[in-house]
């Protein structure tokens, strides 16, 4: 199927206006999916954590990610050390 | 929601922000070419979509977050065909497909501009939030 998601990049555009640098930065995405928007920062990350649910978007998000530390795993099961993260995105998971 | 949002902010450092992406209530809309052909049927998205917005209100309310940034952007997701894009919304989407009506006159409109991707228009809400006291 070819389906193109946001090829104008406002998606990608608001994402850095919000966080003009993810360099240094400790990152949870929570809703990741396929790993859609986790893919345009995380090469830049100092780590990220990515969560969702769905235990094939995860799978394919570690194919593609493996540095990525992809869990599928909602967020109320989720374990972590208190103020360990310095951005949290709810990537459409709200 | 609230909830999560509230964990999250136990993970969050002082200097640690929140980034929360999620569409709006305004309904979906399939468009081919610049002509928006209708709707996209969506179930309870639209209250599943307030319902974000009203979690983001509710921990500023409470004084958990305070609000640095937002703004709202066109998200927009492309078919070959309108049977492709109908095929992965019914996939994708909770509760989404395209109505007989909307299908009917995205056909009529490819029909008059043929090669023209369909898509499907969403407004998504960006916020940049900081936690409070942590």
């Amino acid at each position: 199927m070819a389906i193109i998601e946001d090829p104008e990049q406002h998606e990608a555009a608001a994402l850095a206006r919000m966080v003009p640098s993810f360099a240094g930065r400790h990152v949870l995405e929570i809703g990741c999916g396929d790993g859609r928007l986790t893919r345009k920062y995380a090469r830049d990350a100092a780590r990220v954590i990515a969560i969702d649910t769905d235990v094939e978007d995860i799978a394919e998000l570690r194919r593609e990610l493996p540095f990525v530390d992809a869990r599928s795993i909602g967020i109320h099961d989720l374990v972590l050390p208190p103020h360990s993260v310095d951005v949290a995105i709810f990537a459409w998971s709200l | 929601m609230v909830d999560a949002l509230r964990r999250a902010r136990g993970w969050l450092r002082r200097t640690g922000f929140l980034v929360d992406l999620h569409p709006t209530s305004a309904v979906a809309v399939v468009i081919v070419g610049d002509t928006i052909a209708g709707p996209l049927e969506t179930g309870s998205a639209v209250s599943r979509h307030q319902a974000a917005t009203d979690a983001i209100t509710s921990v500023l309310r409470e004084r958990l977050y305070t609000k640095d940034d937002e703004m709202e952007f066109e998200h927009s997701t492309y078919a070959k065909t309108l049977e492709e894009l109908q095929e992965h919304i019914v996939e994708d989407w909770c509760e989404g497909r395209i109505g007989d009506d909307t299908m009917a006159r995205a056909r009529a409109l490819i029909g008059d501009a043929p090669g023209v991707r369909p898509r499907v228009r969403e407004r998504v809400s960006a916020s940049l939030l900081l936690p409070r006291g942590n």
